[in-house]
């Protein structure tokens, strides 16, 4: 039985395959500390080879010069630099004066590529490791929370977008409603372009248009990070919440310059948790 | 020399996928229907027509894990769909006489079984949360569409590579 088998290679051979998918699946999903070196080469690689390609939404900014009977190439050329650097100029404006507000300090970043199915949302960036950036750190745009770092190496790091429609870790949320009311953002409904917000207490009345912001007491993100606005209240799963449909501020289609947030406390405090934690780990070994 | 040729050729492909493509794409403007570039997937499944079951089993597996690791929560996803699509094309390649139309229609079936399969192996592992109809109907069809429109170009790229360096494989496809 079994040599009747191993005699169709081809269907063992696609067995194996299966088996191995399984075996790599199971051993990469989920939250991962670290990238290993192969990775972290085929992702810098990558990443660098695409930001040598100019993105069209880039190009169009640029717009089409008129008059060109009358002007050389050269002048052109200048015209559209011009424009270019005006619009440059413009974004990162907005970007700083959204920074004067806040007192964390902000990575600006540019978007190299984005993964092409939606269903694994996922952004690449510029900037990594030697820039200051770090696992989980959440990143914004000059109008809201878009997601968060899921992946860095030294050269760039992988965002993963809020609109991600796998099973993430939640964000702690409050909305802001006179009294801070706290819930967990989790998951997207795509139908509808909307986060979920949930485990709400069933007590308090929200209303369409109040502020949805990140909550401090979140260990790994930074307080009052814009996430969006109250839309739609319902019932929560388990019936004794609420779920809110919050418009997220933030828009998705099109990120070319996104700002990664390093809050300074929150750092100091993940290292002091790993301190606690190996120090545990001693105790708990003598 | 024609494989470095088709390597270059494809990686540029890819390097396309995240980068423009994604601004052209229809949900880039706001669209509800989203186009799942795959122009790499289409020259795969095209070689392989060509070119028969090893080469595309082989393209596919590579290509497949080099996108898992750029842009994948998961390794080996792609790997798998990827290669095993490029080994299908090259066996029903042999099963009809091959020209542009037929190509592109082999193509397109490709597509969506490859879709369906990278659509239902993240469904499995729980990367995505996404009701199958509705994936089918805003994210599958419309991108199957859109794919094998674009395949034509990938389709004469393709054909231009091997017919310069190996004209034989050529005349046995037509």
């Amino acid at each position: 039985m079994f040599l009747r088998l191993f005699a169709n290679r081809r269907l063992f051979v696609l067995l194996l395959a299966v088996i191995l998918l399984t075996v790599s699946v199971g051993m990469t999903r989920g939250e991962r500390e670290k990238v290993t070196w192969v990775e972290a080469g085929v992702k810098n690689t990558v990443a660098w080879l695409s930001s040598w390609i100019p993105s069209p939404s880039r190009l169009l900014a640029e717009g089409s010069p008129e008059g060109k009977g009358e002007e050389g190439e050269e002048i052109l050329q200048l015209k559209a630099e011009l424009s270019r650097l005006k619009q440059e100029n413009r974004q990162l404006k907005e970007a700083a004066d959204y920074i004067d507000k806040n007192k964390e300090s902000y990575i600006t970043a540019q978007t190299v590529a984005r993964s092409p199915d939606r269903w694994n949302d996922r952004l690449v960036i510029d900037k990594g490791k030697k820039d200051g950036i770090q696992r989980n750190m959440p990143v914004v745009t000059h109008e809201g929370l878009i997601g968060r770092v899921s992946a860095v190496t030294d050269q760039m790091a992988d965002i993963q977008l809020l609109t991600d429609s796998g099973s993430t870790p939640g964000i702690a949320a409050h909305v802001l409603a006179g009294e801070e009311i706290f819930g967990l953002i989790e998951g997207y409904d795509e139908k509808s372009k909307r986060l979920l917000m949930k485990k709400i207490p069933s007590g308090v009345q929200l209303k369409k248009g109040q502020l949805v912001v990140t909550s401090g007491m979140s260990e790994i993100f930074p307080g009052n990070l814009l996430i969006g606005t109250v839309d739609k209240v319902t019932t929560g799963d388990f019936g004794v919440d609420q779920m809110v449909y919050v418009k997220p501020a933030a828009r998705f289609e099109r990120l070319q310059y996104v700002m990664v947030v390093r809050d300074p406390a929150k750092i100091q405090l993940k290292k002091h948790r790993q301190k606690l934690d190996s120090k545990d780990e001693r105790n708990g070994g003598n | 020399m024609a494989a470095w040729m088709l390597t270059g050729f494809l990686s540029f492909l890819f390097l396309l996928e995240g980068t423009v493509l994604q601004d052209l794409a229809p949900q880039a403007w706001g669209s509800p229907f989203v186009w799942i570039p795959q122009p790499v997937t289409s020259g795969i499944i095209l070689l392989s027509l060509i070119q028969g079951r090893k080469a595309g089993l082989i393209y596919g597996l590579c290509f497949g894990l080099i996108h898992d690791l750029v842009f994948g929560q998961v390794i080996g996803v792609y790997a798998f769909s990827t290669a095993a699509i490029g080994y299908i094309a090259g066996q029903i390649s042999r099963q009809f006489v091959s020209g542009p139309i037929v190509a592109l229609c082999a193509t397109g079936i490709c597509q969506a079984v490859h879709l369906c399969m990278v659509f239902g192996w993240y469904r499995l592992f729980n990367v995505t949360q996404i009701p199958w109809e509705e994936s089918m109907i805003y994210h599958i069809i419309p991108s199957v569409l859109i794919n094998t429109v674009v395949a034509y170009p990938v389709y004469r790229g393709v054909r231009w590579i091997v017919g310069r360096f190996h004209p034989h494989s050529l005349q046995l496809f037509e």
